[in-house]
C-alpha cells in the first residue's frame, strides 16, 4: 500500500501533461477528427516524458538539484532568466486556464453562474495548497484524477474496432488534411512535454526526501506508472471520442461534451465519475502549475522553498504560488476562453521546452555530478532522440498553429 | 575555506545555491569578486549576492523581470573567509542574517505571519 501512495507524485505530475483542461478537449477533438490515427503520438510522447522525468528525478535524488537549479547552473544567468520568463508565462497561462476549467466543472456540478464559481475555484485551490501537506496534495488530486479511468471503462464498453485501434499505434496518415494532422501530432507531443511537469516532478522528489539508492527505483517506478496511467487516460478519451463522435460528426469543443461521452456507455454514474475526475485532474493541474511557478522562482533566485515547510518558513515561495492563483483569477474573470488560453501558452512553451530539457540531459549525463548514477548508453540515446523530437515540436508548433488557425482549418 | 583544491569557478561556484550553517537557503552566487593584478596570482575575494550583482549579467530586454528584490539589499558581499565548504551547495560558516543575506525572506515572513496557520 505504501508503494501505491509513493507513486502519487508521478500521477499528479502526469495529470498536467495528459488530462488537464486543454488536453481533455484536445484529445477528444483528436479522436473525433482522426479516429484512432493519433494514438501513436500519445505513446511516443509518454515514453519521452518518462525518459526525462526519470532523469530529472534521478538528478534530484542523487545531486539534490531540481530542474531550475540545473537550468541556471548549466545555461548561465542570461539564458537561464530567458528560460525562466518563458516558463513562468506558460505556467501562469496554464494555471489561468485550469482555474477557468475548474469553474466550468463546478458549474456542471452545482448549476451556479460561472463568475462566482471562479472565486470558489480559486478559494478551493488556495486553501488546499495552504492547508494540505505535500503528500496529501499528491494523493488527493493525483488519485482523484484517476476517476477519469471511467473513460477506459467506457471505451471497453463501446467495444471498439480492435484492429483499427491497434493500427493507431503505428504512425500513418489517412486524411485529406495532412497539415491539420501534423498540427494535432505536434499538439499532442507538445502537451506531453509541457515543462511544468518536470519542474513539479523534480521539486516533488526533493520535497518527498528521495535518497539514493532506494528511491532511484521508486523514481523509475513513479515515472513509468504515473505517466503510463496518464497516457492510458489520454488514449481512452481519444477512443471514446472516435467511437461516439466520428459517426455523428460531433466536434467536442467543450468539457461537458467530453463528459457526456462517458455517460452514453456507462450511464449516469459514468457522467458523475467523469465530472469528478475532471474536478480532481484540473485542480491537480492548477496546483502543478502554481507550485511549479513558485519552485522556479525560488530555485532561480536562491530563496528558501518547499511545501514541507510552514508557509512562513518559505515566505517568498508561498507568496509566489499565492500570486499565481490570484493572477489566474484576474485572467479568467475577464471571461476569456480557458481553452484559448492554453493554446496561447503553447507559443511560449516553444522557448521553454528545449531550454528546460537540454540542461537536464547534460547534468544527468555528467558523471562528476552523478557518479555511478549518470546516464547509461540507453538513457543517453533516448535522451538525445527525444531532444530532437522536442526541437521539432518547438520549431513546428507556432507555424502550424497559425497555418491551421488553431486546428480549425 | 582554507584547504587547497582545484575548482572550476564558472561551473562549481557561480550560480550555485548558498545555504547558511543551519541549512537555510539564502541566495545564489550571482557573481564572484576576484582580487589580483596582471602577473600575480588571482584569489577569490568574495561572493556577490543579490539583484545588484546580477545586473551586469541580465539580458537587456528582460532586465525588468530579472531582478525581483522583494526587500533584498541590492548587493551583498560574502567574504570568502566566511565559506565553510563548497559541495552541491555553498555552505556558510554563519547564519544568513549575520552576513546580510535572506533579508527578502525575512521581510516576506513578517508579512505572512499575520495570516492564521502560517
Amino acid at each position: 500500500m505504501t508503494k501505491v501512495f509513493q507513486i502519487a507524485l508521478g500521477i499528479l505530475a502526469a495529470i498536467g501533461g495528459f488530462v488537464d483542461i486543454g488536453d481533455i478537449v484536445f484529445n477528444a477533438t483528436a479522436g473525433a477528427t482522426f479516429g484512432y490515427q493519433l494514438i501513436w503520438a500519445v505513446v511516443v510522447g509518454a515514453l519521452g516524458i518518462m525518459v526525462y522525468s526519470e532523469m530529472c528525478g534521478r538528478v534530484a535524488t542523487v545531486a539534490k538539484r531540481p530542474v531550475f537549479d540545473v537550468v541556471r547552473e548549466r545555461l548561465g544567468y542570461k539564458v537561464g532568466v530567458t528560460t525562466l520568463c518563458a516558463s513562468q508565462f506558460v505556467n501562469a497561462m496554464t494555471c489561468a486556464a485550469e482555474v477557468g476549467g475548474l469553474a466550468i466543472v463546478l458549474r456542471y456540478l452545482f448549476g451556479l453562474p460561472y463568475r462566482p464559481l471562479i472565486v470558489l475555484a480559486v478559494l478551493i485551490l488556495l486553501l488546499s495548497v495552504w492547508a494540505l501537506p505535500f503528500e496529501w496534495i499528491e494523493r488527493i488530486f493525483g488519485f482523484g484524477g484517476l476517476l477519469l479511468i471511467v473513460f477506459a471503462v467506457a471505451a471497453l464498453k463501446l467495444d471498439p474496432n480492435w484492429g483499427a485501434l491497434g493500427h493507431g499505434f503505428v504512425p500513418h496518415i489517412d486524411t485529406p488534411s495532412p497539415v491539420i494532422w501534423a498540427y494535432f501530432v505536434i499538439g499532442l507531443l507538445g502537451a506531453t512535454f509541457m515543462p511544468y511537469e518536470v519542474y513539479f516532478y523534480s521539486s516533488g522528489g526533493v520535497e518527498d526526501g528521495w535518497v539514493p539508492p532506494h528511491d532511484l527505483k521508486l523514481n523509475k517506478l513513479t515515472a513509468i506508472v504515473g505517466y503510463g496511467l496518464g497516457a492510458v487516460l489520454s488514449i481512452s478519451i481519444m477512443v471514446v471520442a472516435a467511437e461516439l463522435f466520428v459517426p455523428k460528426g460531433i466536434e467536442p469543443g467543450f468539457l461537458g461534451t467530453v463528459a457526456l461521452a462517458a455517460q452514453t456507455p456507462v450511464g449516469e454514474a459514468g457522467l458523475l465519475l467523469a465530472i469528478l475526475g475532471m474536478f480532481f485532474a484540473i485542480s491537480g493541474a492548477a496546483i502543478d502549475t502554481a507550485l511549479a511557478g513558485a519552485y522556479n522562482m525560488a530555485q532561480f533566485f536562491g530563496w528558501e522553498w518547499g511545501k514541507y515547510r510552514k508557509p512562513s518558513g518559505a515566505p517568498r515561495f508561498t507568496l509566489t504560488w499565492i500570486g499565481f492563483f490570484l493572477l489566474a483569477f484576474l485572467v479568467v474573470i475577464t471571461g476569456v476562453d480557458p481553452i484559448f488560453v492554453t493554446e496561447l501558452s503553447v507559443i511560449f512553451s516553444v522557448v521553454a521546452l528545449p531550454l528546460t530539457y537540454v540542461p537536464i540531459l547534460l547534468v544527468a549525463g555528467d558523471s562528476s555530478y552523478m557518479g555511478e548514477h549518470a546516464n547509461g548508453r540507453l538513457a543517453s540515446t533516448l535522451g538525445w532522440f527525444y531532444l530532437v523530437v522536442i526541437a521539432i515540436v518547438s520549431v513546428a508548433a507556432v507555424p502550424l498553429l497559425v497555418l491551421t488557425n488553431m486546428g480549425e482549418g | 575555506m582554507s584547504e587547497r583544491r582545484e575548482m572550476d569557478l564558472a561551473v562549481r561556484l557561480l550560480d550555485q545555491q548558498i545555504v547558511d550553517w543551519a541549512g537555510r537557503r539564502c541566495g545564489n552566487v550571482d557573481d564572484i569578486a576576484i582580487d589580483g593584478e596582471p602577473g600575480k596570482a588571482a584569489t577569490v575575494k568574495a561572493l556577490l549576492v543579490g539583484p545588484g550583482a546580477t545586473q551586469r549579467r541580465r539580458p537587456r530586454l528582460l532586465g525588468f523581470f530579472a531582478g525581483p528584490s522583494f526587500g533584498d539589499a541590492s548587493e551583498v558581499e560574502v567574504p570568502w573567509s566566511e565559506i565553510e565548504d563548497v559541495t552541491q551547495v555553498v555552505k556558510l560558516k554563519k547564519e544568513a542574517g549575520e552576513l546580510g543575506l535572506g533579508a527578502g525572506d525575512d521581510a516576506a515572513a513578517r508579512w505572512l505571519r499575520r495570516i492564521p496557520g502560517s
